[in-house]
């Protein structure tokens, strides 16, 4: 049986923050640090770490005095679902009181590192988090490949890796024994009509089998539209729109979905987001447009043949930057479904 | 009824109910065990803890009275589950249970070792702490052609509690919150040693 290296737990200790905290600030610094992880964590129940528009957020309590260690007044705050919408587009400053009770300041107030003499103090700038104390700092190692916080679990960042999944395994090449279903013919140059049904269903599946969040179909976002699917993990939810693109086939009639129409979903998308946020704006929301391309060049409808079936392969849809600079719009995805060889 | 059990489930998850929306199923054996590891730092032993822990062929740790008291406890309504996410959470009615169970002499001697896991729940997430677990050299071991393994022997025990004493010695018994530092350090060292051994191409 193999036992604990030596030497890592040597190196381990030397790097440990509750040993440099403790030789810090002592107790009430371990104290300290313990009660800052777990308000970190409870901010980030209410504002995804991986979804988060602001910059800059800094949260730190109070060791050597219990006065506020910024300049200014703090505006009080008495729940953290209150100081997740305060930080959530700009940032802030926030100073734990005690339970529930915060002080909250615009991010030109202070610098962490000064704060730091007489607190701990949590920031997170752009996703690198760091925890200040005593005029020294370290940086909490990315959890997942490419990031990912400690103190938060995998919201959206859990939805792109299961979607890229779903592209590379089940939609490229038809897979997935659902949303085979939606070609027409075994060379997959046409679909059926309306396949949108069938490539919904499809992912609904996929995404209830794969993540740990609720996953529901066709919900309301307003009277007249209702969006395709809908995944929450609390409060924190995404709203996926799907669309197509390519030839559907009915009684011998096709019918065409261009870029167009992903630019129509993106525009839709925009707007139930609009309409969340006034809605439900202490809920965290954020838009996702999924665009399934079985687009394919030069179809001959009586030989059920393309005489370029791979010229859109690479070919990604440009759309409206406005659309995509929305505060709340994930970046589209393209699935590009091969024909078959 | 194992009351051990029962008042182990509802006290991690009272623990850890505002860091995170409740835990799976299995992810709540698996840090229930690790409270169960933490008890040999002070010299208790395995039929001290009250319960044992098996692998076996679904995955583990895996405990029999955990299974049961869950069982129990939301049948009870103290606990509530999410079957479409798998997740079990303490209700009200839990808490109530749970603050009548925590003044029992013979149960809050428990309270330090769960404690300890919750910090380490706070300081490393839910996967990699579970991951570390099933690193963890004496489950590495396990017999995985048994239908069930039950974990710990006496060799096993010897081998955890030397791991725990090279990290005491160097953080000292008399230092404050010792066995919060030592249930992160251990867990961290596995990680560490085991992306080591990865890199270098060889298993722990």
């Amino acid at each position: 049986m193999k036992e604990l290296n030596h030497e890592t737990i040597e190196r381990l200790m030397v790097q440990s923050i509750d040993r440099m905290v403790a030789s810090a600030f002592g107790e009430s610094g371990l104290d300290a640090l313990e009660r800052l992880m777990k308000c970190v964590k409870k901010i980030y129940r209410h504002l995804p770490f991986e979804g988060l528009s602001m910059k800059r957020m800094i949260v730190f309590i109070a060791i050597t005095s219990s006065l506020s260690l910024v300049g200014k007044r703090g505006r009080l705050v008495s729940t953290y679902e209150e100081l997740a919408i305060y930080v959530q587009d700009t940032g802030g400053i926030c100073q734990m009181i005690e339970e529930d009770r915060f002080l909250v300041w615009d991010l030109s107030e202070s610098d962490p590192l000064n704060l730091s003499s007489g607190a701990i103090v949590y920031e997170n700038h752009d996703f690198v988090e760091k925890i200040y104390f005593q005029n020294q700092f370290v940086v909490l190692p990315e959890v997942y490949k490419g990031g990912g916080s400690v103190l938060s679990s995998p919201t959206y960042w859990d939805l792109e890796d299961a979607l890229e999944h779903y592209d590379i395994r089940l939609a490229r090449r038809s897979t997935c024994q659902i949303l085979k279903e939606c070609w027409y013919d075994d060379r997959r140059i046409l679909f059926k009509d309306s396949p949108e049904k069938i490539m919904r269903r499809s992912l609904e599946q996929f995404l209830r089998s794969r993540m740990q969040a609720d996953v529901r179909p066709e919900q309301n976002t307003d009277e007249t539209h209702p969006i395709d699917l809908k995944v929450s993990w609390g409060t924190i939810t995404a709203l996926i729109e799907i669309k197509w693109m390519g030839a559907s086939i009915k009684n011998g009639h096709l019918t065409r979905h261009y870029p167009s129409r992903a630019i129509q979903g993106l525009a839709q998308l925009c707007n139930y987001l609009n309409a969340e946020r006034t809605s439900s704006p202490h809920i965290v929301v954020r838009g996702k447009l999924i665009v399934f391309d079985g687009r394919r060049g030069g179809i001959r409808i009586r030989s059920l043949k393309a005489t370029r079936p791979s010229k859109y392969a690479t070919k990604e849809i440009e759309f409206p930057d406005d659309m995509l600079r929305h505060r709340d719009m994930l970046s589209p995805k393209r699935i590009y479904m091969e024909v078959f060889n | 009824m194992n009351t051990n059990a029962l008042y182990d489930v509802l006290y991690i998850l009272d623990s850890v109910e505002d860091l995170s929306a409740g835990l799976r199923s299995d992810y709540l054996h698996g840090v229930l065990y690790l409270s169960c590891l933490l008890s040999l730092v002070d010299g208790q032993t395995v039929s001290q803890w009250g319960y044992q822990f098996a692998e076996t062929t679904k995955g583990g740790p895996f405990s029999d009275d955990i299974y049961t008291a869950v069982e129990f406890l939301s049948k009870e309504g103290l606990l509530e589950e999410d079957t479409k996410v798998d997740r079990v959470f303490i209700g009200s009615e839990g808490k109530e249970k749970l603050k009548k169970l925590k003044v029992l002499k013979t149960l809050y001697w428990r309270n330090r070792f769960h404690d300890a896991v919750a910090y380490a729940l706070l300081r490393l997430s839910i996967q990699q702490t579970i991951a570390a677990l099933k690193r963890e050299p004496t489950f590495e071991q396990v017999d995985r052609l048994k239908k069930r393994s039950i974990l710990f022997d006496e060799t096993s025990v010897k081998y955890i509690r030397k791991g725990f004493d090279l990290i005491i010695d160097l953080i000292g018994r008399d230092a404050s919150r010792y066995l919060r530092l030592v249930s992160v350090m251990w867990l961290e060292t596995i990680l560490e040693d085991w992306k080591n051994a990865d890199a270098e191409g060889v298993g722990l």
